[in-house]
C-alpha cells in the first residue's frame, strides 16, 4: 500500500515539476525530485519495496523526459537508491541542514553515475561539460527540496492515514 | 515449516535490478532514434499524468500573474501605465518591423520556388506535452489533439508558424513525437542562404550556448553579411525545403577545419522555451487503421 501512494505522490511531483520551473523560467536547474523522494522511500519501505520503487521513478522519469533512452533513468535512480541507506546509517542525518546535505550528497553522485553511463553507453553528443557546469548549483536545488518534499510527503500522509475515530465509525 | 519472507531481497533480485535497466539502456542508447514497445509504453504511462499536469501548471502561472497585477494597481498605476505604454510602443515597432522582415523572405521564398512557400504541404498543429532541456538532449513531446486517427512518420519537419524551423520528429508513438530541436548537439541540417546559392551544414550547439547555432560552409564563397536569412536547402531530404532557421549573427566567419570551411553563428527566430504550439509539416497525411 505504501509503495502504491509513493509511486503516485511521485508520478504526480514529477509530472508537475518539469512544467512548473519552466513556468518560473529555470528550466535547466529543475531539480532531480528522485533524490528526495528516495530519501523518503528509504524510511517508509523495505528492501526490496525500496528497489523496485526505485526502478518505478526511474522508469517514471525516463518515460517523462522526450528523447531520454529508455534504462538511464532506471539504472541511475537504482545506483543511488543502493547509496541511500548506507549514506543514511554512516551520516548523522538531524535536522532541516541535515537533509539538505544528504540531498547534495546524492545529487553529485547521481550526476556522477549519469556521467559514467552515457560515456559508456549511450551513443551520439553529449554536453558532458554541462554535467560538470551545472553539478554544484543543481545539487544545492535538489539539496534545499529535500526537506520541502518531506513536508508535504508527511502532510498527504497525516491525512491521509485514517485516525483511530474514523476506524471506530468504519 | 514454511518460511517467512523477510522483505530482503535475495542476490538474484538484486541482479536483475542492476542488469535489466542497463541492458534496456544498452539496447536504447545505440541509436538516438532506438525505440521499443516498452519505450512507447513508458511514454504511455506518463502522458496523461505530464499532460494533466502541464495544464495545471500553465493555468496556475496565468492565474498568479493575474493576482500580482491586481496587486501591484493600488501601489503605482500610473508609472506602470506609461511603463507599459512605452513597452507597447517599442514591441509594435518591433512586430511591424518582423512582419516585413517575414514577409520579403515569403516573397524570396516563393520567387525561388520552395514547397513551403507555396503552401503546397499540409501543416498539422500539435501542442508541446514536455521539453527535454537537461545535458543529454534538447527535445520536445508534442502531441497531435485534431484530426484524431493520424500517426506522426518519423523525419517530419515541425515548425512554427510564421517564425520557423523548431525540429525534426525522431520517434514516434501514434499521435505523439519525440523532436529533436535544432540546437540539440546531434542536429544537422542542410542549409542555405536565403537569396544565394551558397550551401552549407547548420549544427546544434546544445544548451550551453543557448540560442545559437553554427553554419558551416566551404570557404570559396564570399563572405555572409550578418542579418542574413538562413533557410532549410533540402538536400538529403530530411528536411523539408525552404523552412525559415535563423539569422547569421557574427560580423564575419571563423575559420574552420584548417581554412578549407568558415564558421558562422545563427540565431533561430524561436525562443524553443516558450513554445506551446507547433505545426508539423506532412506530405501527405498518414491516418491509422
Amino acid at each position: 500500500m505504501q509503495l502504491l501512494w509513493l509511486s503516485l505522490f511521485g508520478y504526480v511531483l514529477l509530472a508537475l515539476e518539469s512544467p512548473l520551473f519552466e513556468q518560473m523560467g529555470i528550466p535547466l536547474y529543475t531539480p532531480d525530485l528522485a533524490i528526495p523522494l528516495l530519501l523518503i522511500a528509504a524510511r517508509k519501505l523495505e528492501d526490496f519495496s525500496f528497489l523496485f520503487y526505485a526502478a518505478i521513478l526511474g522508469l517514471f522519469i525516463d518515460g517523462m523526459t522526450p528523447l531520454q533512452p529508455l534504462g538511464l533513468n532506471m539504472e541511475r535512480v537504482i545506483i543511488v537508491a543502493y547509496a541511500v541507506r548506507p549514506l543514511l546509517t554512516a551520516l548523522p542525518v538531524r535536522g532541516f541542514l541535515g537533509y539538505v546535505g544528504v540531498g547534495i550528497i546524492l545529487s553529485i553522485f547521481s550526476d556522477l553515475v549519469l556521467l559514467v553511463l552515457l560515456k559508456l553507453l549511450v551513443a551520439g553528443p553529449v554536453q558532458y561539460g554541462l554535467i560538470f557546469e551545472r553539478m554544484i548549483p543543481y545539487a544545492i536545488l535538489t539539496g534545499a527540496t529535500v526537506p520541502l518534499v518531506e513536508a508535504l510527503a508527511n502532510w498527504i500522509w497525516a491525512r491521509g492515514r485514517p485516525t483511530k475515530d474514523t476506524m471506530f465509525h468504519q | 515449516m514454511r518460511r517467512r519472507y523477510s522483505g530482503r531481497p535475495s542476490t538474484i533480485i538484486h541482479a536483475l535490478l542492476i542488469l535489466v535497466p542497463l541492458t534496456l539502456l544498452h539496447y536504447h542508447g545505440a541509436h538516438v532514434n532506438r525505440e521499443s514497445t516498452l519505450s512507447r509504453a513508458a511514454v504511455y504511462l506518463t502522458l496523461p499524468g505530464q499532460k494533466t499536469m502541464g495544464a495545471l501548471a500553465r493555468s496556475g502561472g496565468e492565474l498568479a500573474n493575474d493576482y500580482l497585477v491586481i496587486l501591484g494597481v493600488d501601489f503605482d498605476l500610473r508609472r506602470r501605465y506609461s511603463k507599459l505604454n512605452k513597452e507597447h510602443e517599442k514591441l509594435q515597432l518591433l512586430m511591424n518591423d518582423v512582419k516585413r522582415r517575414l514577409e520579403v523572405q515569403q516573397r524570396r521564398a516563393t520567387m525561388c520556388g520552395f514547397t513551403f512557400a507555396d503552401g503546397s504541404r499540409k501543416l498539422v498543429p500539435a501542442r508541446v506535452i514536455s521539453r527535454s532541456t537537461g545535458p543529454v538532449n534538447q527535445g520536445l513531446r508534442i502531441q497531435i489533439e485534431a484530426p484524431s486517427g493520424i500517426t506522426i512518420p518519423k523525419d517530419t519537419s515541425v515548425i512554427a508558424y510564421p517564425a520557423g524551423l523548431v525540429g525534426i520528429v525522431i520517434r514516434s508513438t501514434g499521435n505523439t513525437a519525440d523532436v529533436q530541436l535544432i540546437n540539440d548537439k546531434g542536429s544537422t541540417i542542410p542549409a542555405q542562404i536565403s537569396g544565394t546559392n551558397i550551401p552549407g551544414t547548420t549544427y546544434g550547439t546544445g544548451t550551453r550556448a543557448k540560442n545559437s547555432l553554427k553554419f558551416i560552409v566551404t570557404a570559396d564563397h564570399d563572405p555572409i553579411k550578418k542579418g542574413s536569412t538562413l533557410v532549410t536547402s533540402g538536400h538529403g531530404n530530411r528536411y523539408s525545403k525552404g523552412i525559415i532557421i535563423g539569422e547569421v549573427t557574427s560580423e564575419r566567419g571563423r575559420q574552420a577545419a584548417a581554412g578549407v570551411k568558415v564558421e558562422y553563428t545563427v540565431s533561430p527566430y524561436i525562443r524553443f522555451w516558450q513554445l506551446e504550439e507547433v505545426f508539423l509539416v506532412l506530405e501527405t497525411l498518414v491516418e491509422e487503421d
